[in-house]
């Protein structure tokens, strides 16, 4: 590439994935280094393996296209003992891939073919050709990077439909459907979630295109089911959309969460309002967990977290080495919301935000059970 | 290098090589009290000192120590290196405390001190006291007379201070970090007196739990009313200053650290910032609190 070019969004996604599979390579197979020839992306010190990394090839004629560059590169270069092509062929299954490497290697003079080799990530599945140790070693390197990359992507497609207002009036819907409430007049989620008519329609035609939306006759609506398309998205950016924070005890004792929920009761700091197992165990007495692995609370605001840390003050954000949190604040961007309940001082956040609690404690079983708790509360099968 | 010891043993030794009739007499304080109380917590099986404080009581008690001293020197007790008599009472800043080995053992000595008089007003105050073979020296610490409200009792039968009065002594005595430093280093470092005994407050309170920390204000409230009737909103109101000196300076926080390492914690990883949050925790649960109920009394 020549210099003062500025590259354009597919050549820096390119270099990216080059800068992967740089420190992998360098890691385990052989000492390479950054080839100079537009051919071949990888070549070892010694010379005798090259390597063209894709990530994405989508037909058989980029394959053909890519994989004749290597071919070439082998004849012209007798030294090169192994021309590698790495790539994902996301619309290609495993089948059709040997069934076209067969038909290239049939083709070809016996000194190139068998030098040329073909590592894949295909829509079903995954193969290196020939089968041969260095080979499945690329294979390896090759599927965990572009998991990494698909996996991003993925997350890239959740993060353009969910903002912190659509997140809002998902989760009133689907509070509205565990306390078996029935459809909600729209006007109803607005006020519930605070958020515009229009929000409210987007996150509504969305839900409907997953097919988790009923609409009543009166311009009401409501979840037909436990929403398990929208709820996974969710999970997914959870922490993000609810401003997740999790703190440690600084003090290095061992931690007491029950210590931690006598004193928000004595103290009751304004907005704040108990989540996770706490809350699951009012909404549901029989809630199957023993001891409490931690705190979870929702806020209603910023300012309410200045006043949980007077509640505490050896409390700290964990850093990136700390596994278990003591406490952990969620932030809705609701008001109003909160459950009161007589024993406890501190009110309860709805039912949404202690399912979302659970999943984040990987409490899956138990969300399961809370949510069928829920609808049998309100008379509602699951 | 010092050997741990374990502090049941140490209790064990003390109670048999004292004579039963004078075990009423004393009460164990320091770190030899605070390790047993918290003997099993501690790593590594025992204690890194063979110091074992012993405040003879009841209070003005010079006569009892006296008879004590002697009592035991009589039963072959032996005096450490640096405790040897003085010709007369004067000057008092010459005469050496009493610290004496078991008849039979060099695996702890004991240091006698005075149970303060509550007229007692000087943070210490040297009372001499005369042996047969000449003058020694029993400290008397104002504050220590705290440790004498809630004296625990151990399995042999020996009292010893309970750790929220020893706490509350060395918050006490210490109302700023001061420039005195401890005779001895501790694994080769020199410390100020300050840090380790403020140092011992946090390292008690965080061998303790949260609630039981608390607790310690209806205690320290209950003890410097009774011992302190007239000054105890004062001092209530005081007990917090030295500790906060030692949070906010980190090479005396450190200093706290190191000796705890060496001691009561030692094993543990506890760390500075530990130390500092457990101090933040003991204001805001126990002595802000006492402050202010007991300003509110005045």
């Amino acid at each position: 590439m020549a210099s003062g070019n500025r590259p354009g969004p597919t050549l820096k996604r390119g270099h990216e994935l080059e800068a992967k599979f740089d420190a992998l390579l360098r890691e385990g197979f052989a000492p390479v280094e950054q080839a100079v020839d537009a051919a071949y992306d990888f070549r070892t010190v010694d010379g005798r393996w090259v390597i063209e990394v894709k990530h994405t090839l989508l037909s058989a004629r980029d394959f053909y296209e890519v994989l004749l560059k290597l071919v070439f590169v082998l004849d012209e270069h007798r030294e090169i003992e192994h021309g590698v092509l790495i790539a994902h062929l996301p619309r290609m299954s495993e089948e059709r891939l040997r069934y076209e490497w067969d038909r290239l290697q049939k083709t070809l003079r016996p000194s190139v073919a068998e030098r040329l080799g073909l590592v894949a990530v295909a829509a079903d599945g995954a193969l290196a050709l020939p089968s041969e140790p260095n080979l499945y070693r690329l294979l390896a390197i090759a599927q965990q990077v572009f998991r990494e990359e698909q996996a991003s992507s993925e997350s890239q497609s959740i993060t353009r439909k969910w903002s912190a207002k659509t997140f809002e009036v998902w989760k009133v819907l689907l509070a509205a459907w565990l306390r078996s409430e029935g459809l909600l007049p729209i006007g109803e989620i607005a006020k519930r979630s605070g958020c515009s008519r229009p929000t409210v329609d987007a996150v509504l035609e969305l839900l409907q295109s997953k097919g988790e939306l009923v609409r009543g006759q009166n311009r009401s609506a409501g979840l037909a089911h436990l929403p398990r398309e929208s709820l996974r998205e969710a999970l997914v950016l959870a922490n993000e959309l609810r401003l997740t924070r999790r703190f440690v005890d600084a003090s290095g004792r061992r931690p007491d969460p029950l210590g931690l929920v006598r004193r928000l009761n004595e103290q009751k700091p304004n907005g704040v309002a108990f989540g996770g197992v706490v809350a699951a165990r009012h909404y549901q007495p029989n809630f199957d967990l023993n001891g409490l692995p931690r705190v979870d609370v929702t806020v209603e605001r910023e300012q309410s977290l200045i006043s949980l840390t007077a509640v505490d003050p050896a409390l700290r954000p964990v850093s990136s080495d700390e596994r278990a949190p003591i406490l952990v604040v969620h932030r809705s961007f609701r008001l109003d919301q909160f459950e009161a309940a007589p024993k406890s001082v501190l009110p309860f956040a709805d039912p949404a935000e202690v399912l979302l609690d659970l999943y984040d404690l990987r409490l899956t079983e138990q969300a399961e059970e809370f949510v069928r708790a829920m609808r049998a509360q309100g008379g509602a099968r699951v | 290098m010092s050997e741990r010891l374990d502090p049941r043993v140490l209790f064990q030794l003390i109670a048999s090589h004292v004579p039963d009739d004078l075990h009423e007499n004393i009460l164990i304080v320091g770190s030899l009290a605070a390790a047993y109380h918290f003997r099993d917590q501690l790593e590594f099986g025992g204690v890194n000192t063979k110091d074992a404080d012993v405040i003879v009581q009841p209070a003005g008690a010079v006569a009892e120590c006296r008879a004590i001293a002697t009592r035991l020197l009589n039963d072959g007790w032996r005096r450490k290196d640096n405790c040897y008599p003085r010709p007369a009472p004067e000057p008092v800043r010459d005469l050496r405390a009493i610290r004496l080995y078991p008849p039979h053992s060099d695996a702890y000595f004991i240091e006698l001190l005075a149970f303060p008089g509550a007229e007692q007003a000087e943070k210490q105050v040297w009372i001499p006291c005369q042996l047969s073979d000449g003058w020694y020296g029993v400290p008397s610490f104002r504050f220590l007379g705290l440790t004498g409200h809630n004296q625990q009792q151990a399995e042999t039968g020996l009292r010893y201070a309970a750790p929220a009065m020893m706490a509350l002594a060395n918050l006490l005595s210490h109302p700023t970090l001061g420039t005195a430093m401890m005779s001895e280093a501790i694994d080769g470092r020199i410390l100020l007196r300050s840090a380790k005994d403020l140092g011992r407050v946090l390292a008690l309170a965080w061998l303790s739990t949260r609630d039981e920390v608390r607790a310690w204000g209806e205690e320290w409230e209950a003890a410097l009313r009774a011992r302190f009737p007239t000054e105890y909103p004062a001092l209530a109101g005081q007990v917090g200053n030295g500790l906060r000196s030692l949070l906010d300076d980190a090479d005396a926080l450190d200093q706290a650290r190191h000796a705890l390492a060496y001691g009561l914690l030692a094993g543990k990883g506890v760390t500075a910032e530990n130390l500092k949050a457990v101090g933040a925790q003991l204001l805001v649960d126990t002595i802000e609190p006492l402050g202010q109920r007991c300003a509110n009394k005045t």
